[in-house]
């Protein structure tokens, strides 16, 4: 069996979809090409994206599917090239709580809503790699959560090859709650966005393990443009691991909507050769007494870049908002090169916000304490390291998410 | 065991030590003493091999090797153990699987096979027992948030884990109450044996009530300008160090 069957047709909304992807189309084509003066890719090492990406495609096999399915998470849910693969999903075992929708077979109204919300946000940006992600979406699920899912959820979206979008949009209902696995694999030169958009309704709660690698990423450009909404006591924690790849540009816009909710981002990427990873994070607190806390981590080789770019907004009248912000890097060799930008915007009186970064090697009273101890200096290194990475890939829920981010992320600090 | 001659070293080109001279034979105690900055933690740095000091002449012989050009890892599993006065936090870095990884280098060292998790756990739960370091820091990260008796007891956990020839404890005792003194002095006896040798470095005569030492060495301006019996000890906690200005 392999993934020859595709994605299914679109329904009658479909125009209107078709009409927001024209519309990316142009609206790209009117911004033309990034360049370093633009603020959003000021940190972005732009070379890659000159060369072309090649438009063919192909095959997953059942085998390679089966290699990136993660230990003890039966409920899989396939994209493949930014398509809903339900024909190699494995949804018997997805959880009563949880209905999987084809965004393709979305009814009228549900269908025409969501082109309608995506449209706003495709009218309010400058930034192209959200064009891309509608321009090149060739679909996506829907995830609707009611009550508590009573087992997590893997989903596995593979790029083999050409641009590709794909949007997962995840409702979750006033007290849902969802474990959520996501792998993102790149199987070949590719150009994909696949967007995660988060409704979480009052009191719900989405933990979510994120992994991005595959054999493959080295010449693979990556565009993730996740949305999160946040309502009144609702949890967000979204833990990534990532390998990086030729261009990785990761953007996150949340909005804490609500009052007492809270999210946590958690990001580790670990880069060697001529890897980029680039975090761009906008998060607003609309509303006061909830939480924000991010964690954003480099292990920087080779002559690889690293950048994060994050802006914490506290609205006027957000009082009592508490927000922290870290970006943490570690730079293993002279080549490798590590931005940081992060910023507050406060508006609000009483808050409590805090924000930092720092950019260092591995430290040498560290490394020596190690080695008086009898551990080899290479061996120090390599644990010195993996204990800078620990800080947040020790916190991917899932143990097999866990095994897997050791084995393909944190493998290369292994030496 | 451990000879030390005509020791000259310092950092970034700053002399430190001076003509530095000690010896330490099999199943001794010896007690170094001074003031801030006469080089004591210095001493303890250069024998255990940290590449930012610079021996600039003399030597260091441990067990009949010239440690000269030696790393530091070579030098810890071949039996020289290193208790700091500052144990550094690493993050991230489990305490016991970091305990197993330097025992095992030490037996890989020395021909013996390397213990799995499994056979490491017993050892290690008994001699947490031997230091009364609570169970519940051994899967804590590497001194992280330890209190100061906290990261003292830990080394003295790794002293008695690794079992070295020689121990040089830098200031083990600076710091700890009176009962984390106790525990610390009565691992510090357990571990004392004719076939071992144990340099404590301290400013205080009370730990060297607890672990009596056989000689007593006062170390300023980076040498030794006196030795003694115990007595010294006790004469310099009465009098200071002034005095030794003036002989």
């Amino acid at each position: 069996m392999s993934s020859q069957g595709g994605p299914s047709a679109p329904a009658a909304w479909g125009t209107a979809f078709a009409e927001l992807r024209a519309a990316a189309t142009a609206r790209a084509a009117v911004l033309g090409p990034p360049t370093t003066a633009l603020e959003d890719w000021r940190y972005v090492q732009l070379a890659p994206l000159k060369q072309p990406i090649a438009t063919s495609r192909r095959a997953v096999t059942v085998s390679e599917i089966d290699t990136h399915r993660v230990r003890g998470l039966p409920a899989c849910i396939v994209f493949v090239d930014g398509a809903y693969r339900a024909d190699l999903s494995n949804l018997a075992s997805i959880p009563a709580q949880i209905a999987v929708d084809d965004l393709l077979q979305l009814s009228e109204s549900d269908g025409r809503l969501l082109v309608a919300r995506w449209r706003a946000e495709l009218d309010a940006t400058d930034d192209l790699a959200i064009c891309w992600s509608f321009a090149d979406c060739v679909g996506g699920a829907r995830l609707r959560v009611r009550g508590l899912a009573t087992a997590p959820v893997h989903v596995l979206s593979f790029a083999t090859g050409g641009a590709s979008a794909g949007r997962i949009v995840i409702e979750l209902s006033p007290g849902a709650a969802l474990d959520l696995a996501v792998s993102q694999v790149a199987l070949g030169r590719s150009r994909s966005c696949l967007g995660i958009e988060v409704e979480a309704g009052q009191g719900s709660s989405l933990r979510v393990d994120e992994l991005q690698y595959g054999p493959a990423a080295a010449a693979a450009q990556l565009f993730p443009a996740n949305r999160l909404d946040l309502a009144r006591d609702a949890q967000v924690s979204w833990t990534s691991a990532r390998a990086g790849a030729e261009l990785a540009r990761t953007r996150v816009r949340a909005e804490l909507g609500g009052v007492g909710c809270a999210l946590e981002l958690r990001s580790l990427s670990v880069l060697d050769g001529q890897r980029q990873a680039h975090d761009v994070v906008r998060l607003a607190h609309r509303s006061g007494q909830n939480t924000s806390t991010q964690l954003f981590k480099n292990i920087v080789d080779g002559s690889a870049i690293a950048s994060f770019d994050g802006l914490v907004a506290i609205d006027h009248g957000a009082d009592l908002a508490s927000a922290a912000q870290r970006n943490n890097n570690l730079l293993l060799s002279a080549k490798a090169r590590v931005d940081t930008r992060p910023q507050l915007d406060i508006l609000a009186d009483d808050v409590k916000a805090s924000h930092g970064a720092t950019v260092g090697q591995l430290d040498a009273d560290e490394l020596f304490y190690l080695r008086a101890r009898g551990i080899g200096a290479e061996q120090a290194r390599t644990l010195l390291t993996g204990g800078f990475a620990a800080e947040v890939s020790g916190l991917l829920r899932q143990p097999g998410m866990r095994e897997l981010a050791g084995r393909e992320v944190l493998g290369s600090l292994a030496g | 065991m451990l000879v030390i001659d005509r020791l000259c070293a310092g950092v970034n080109g700053q002399p430190i030590l001076k003509e530095l001279s000690l010896t330490v034979k099999a199943g001794e105690v010896h007690a170094i003493m001074g003031p801030n900055g006469s080089g004591k933690s210095t001493l303890s740095k250069v024998i255990a091999g940290h590449p930012a000091y610079e021996v600039t002449s003399g030597s260091i012989t441990f067990q009949g090797r010239d440690l000269a050009g030696v790393a530091p890892e070579v030098r810890a599993t071949s039996g020289i153990f290193i208790g700091f006065q500052y144990p550094v936090e690493v993050p991230g870095v489990n305490n016991a699987d970091f305990l197993r990884m330097a025992l095992n280098a030490k037996r890989k060292a020395t021909g013996q096979p390397e213990l799995d998790a499994k056979a490491f756990a017993p050892i290690l739960h008994k001699r947490m027992e031997d230091v009364e370091l609570d169970e519940v820091l051994r899967d804590r990260q590497l001194n992280a948030g330890f209190s100061g008796g906290q990261k003292k007891r830990n080394e003295i956990l790794q002293m008695v884990v690794l079992e070295p020839t020689l121990a040089i404890l830098d200031e083990t005792d600076s710091g700890l109450d009176i009962d984390a003194l106790r525990v610390v002095a009565r691992g510090i006896e357990a571990y004392r044996r004719s076939d071992r040798g144990i340099v404590l470095i301290t400013h205080y005569q009370r730990l060297l009530e607890l672990v009596v030492p056989d000689r007593v060495h006062v170390l300023a301006g980076g040498t030794i300008v006196t030795s003694g019996g115990k007595e010294l000890a006790i004469e310099l906690e009465a009098k200071g160090y002034d005095w030794l200005d003036r002989t």
